[in-house]
């Protein structure tokens, strides 16, 4: 089966995951595999941060930034696969965002940085 | 169904508590885990001690496994009818069903403890609803088709016997390094439970990669490369040729240029898509020295060094002040 996507950006189906596009609550427990309160407990745990006043029209239908897929569905993975409870897997969630967030750091200093030089270091 | 050894497959005696049962399984999650292992046998061998600790850590669940006794790994085997009596009701909170009028022999022992106490024991294939496989794919392209934008041809391949397919996703133009994009519903295929409800169909996640550029390194939009400049290029400056995306283009080199200074071209980055633009290209200088200098070189950079008062190092190399203390037999 070949499924032709002419533009990917017109669908509806294609997220970037990456701020400023949003994901609800509902739909990032679907694709985290968490039930809703789980994700609910998160964001109490102040592991995820909903979008301020998100949650204005109906209690708790917060609506996150999309960046913040990626690293609770691995989150969610590491718990399920070593069976870890949610509250570690909110800790996880801390962490992976603060790497991803170092990585592209450290990738933006490499690009600017002059890499003449770099490759042999003479003793003198 | 075939016998399969759960306290085996976590390395465990039959008696092992639940302490000792988790910290088998853990141990060999941290071994065996896909993300960390790359050895062949690692998927199947932490996967198999998944499905042993999904049923061990489970009170219930274990009893229920020690009661058809211990066999060889792979026996054909089926539980005896006293089993499936005293364990029916584990199984049909969902549908009435029990075991006797269910054929077994082609139901995994694996899916009969994942089924243990949310319905029938062929629920797992039949009643209730299952979402379908998510894929996680990185796709590396080249820089050129990240600013150009370009057509990709990814492969599905579904880890639940469902056959291959192939999915044609055209990536915008802009794409940047490290962007995640997930295409909702494009992955497995759900399966509906019996009324035909309940299908959530599986998502593709694209993790971009940007594969490295013989000359530019990518930040966001922006471009950066090392100019390479002579000494007196870089002295008096001048127009040097300079590589883009589009093709080469000259680049003025004001008088006075350092190494590290960083020299930009307005708009010659990639294409930001999003903002109907494009980012910056900058040239970041570095001086080379000709290497072995030629007599006639040699000769002119002596006469520079003998006419010119320059100092690079400003005070830094200045002899030693009162507030440094030198070491004795140490030359400042």
């Amino acid at each position: 089966m070949t499924a032709h996507l002419t533009h990917i950006g017109h669908l509806e189906s294609w997220t970037w995951l990456e701020a400023p596009e949003t994901i609800t609550a509902d739909e990032l427990a679907r694709a985290s595999g968490l039930s809703t309160d789980q994700l609910n407990e998160l964001v109490d745990y102040g592991a995820l941060l909903p979008i301020p006043g998100s949650a204005a029209v109906q209690e708790r239908a917060h609506v996150f930034s999309a960046a913040c897929l990626i690293p609770l569905r691995t989150a969610c993975h590491v718990q399920r696969d070593f069976d870890l409870d949610l509250f570690t897997a909110g800790v996880l969630v801390g962490y992976l965002t603060r790497i991803d967030t170092l990585e592209r750091q450290l990738q933006s200093l490499h690009a600017r940085a002059s890499n003449a030089g770099l490759l042999s270091v003479d003793a003198v | 169904m075939k016998y399969q050894d759960y306290y085996a497959a976590l390395g465990v005696p039959r008696d092992a508590d639940l302490a000792q049962i988790k910290k088998a399984y853990r141990a060999i999650a941290h071994k065996y885990h896909p993300d960390k292992s790359k050895a062949p046998e690692a998927e199947s061998r932490f996967k198999e001690a998944a499905v042993a600790y999904a049923t061990l850590k489970d009170a219930d669940k274990r009893a229920a496994y020690d009661e058809l006794g211990s066999r060889p790994e792979g026996e054909e085997f089926a539980p005896p009818p006293q089993w499936r009596r005293e364990h029916s009701g584990q199984f049909d909170s969902a549908g009435g069903h029990g075991f006797d009028d269910l054929n077994l022999t082609d139901l995994d022992l694996a899916d009969l403890f994942a089924a243990m106490g949310r319905g029938s024991p062929h629920s797992a294939y039949n009643s209730h609803a299952m979402a379908g496989q998510d894929f996680d794919h990185t796709v590396q392209i080249s820089l050129e088709d990240a600013h150009r934008g370009t057509q990709l041809n990814l492969q599905i391949q579904s880890q639940r016997g469902e056959p291959a397919r192939d999915l044609q996703v055209s990536i915008p133009a802009g794409v940047r390094e490290g962007q995640k994009v997930r295409l909702r519903g494009k992955g497995g295929k759900g399966r509906p439970d019996a009324q035909g409800q309940g299908t959530v169909d599986g998502d593709i996640y694209l993790h971009i990669h940007l594969a490295a550029h013989p000359i530019f390194r990518p930040d966001h939009h922006d471009l950066y490369f090392d100019l390479m400049l002579s000494p007196w290029e870089a002295a008096l400056g001048g127009d040097v040729q300079v590589p883009t995306l589009d093709g080469p283009v000259l680049l003025t080199v004001p008088a006075g240029t350092s190494s590290g200074r960083k020299l930009r071209l307005r708009g010659r980055g990639l294409n930001n898509s999003a903002l109907k633009s494009r980012g910056d290209l900058y040239a970041v200088v570095a001086i080379a020295t000709p290497s072995p200098l030629s007599a006639s070189e040699r000769a002119l950079f002596e006469q520079l060094a003998t006419a010119s008062f320059f100092n690079p190092r400003g005070d830094v190399a200045k002899p030693a002040s009162a507030a440094y203390t030198t070491h004795p037999g140490e030359t400042v």
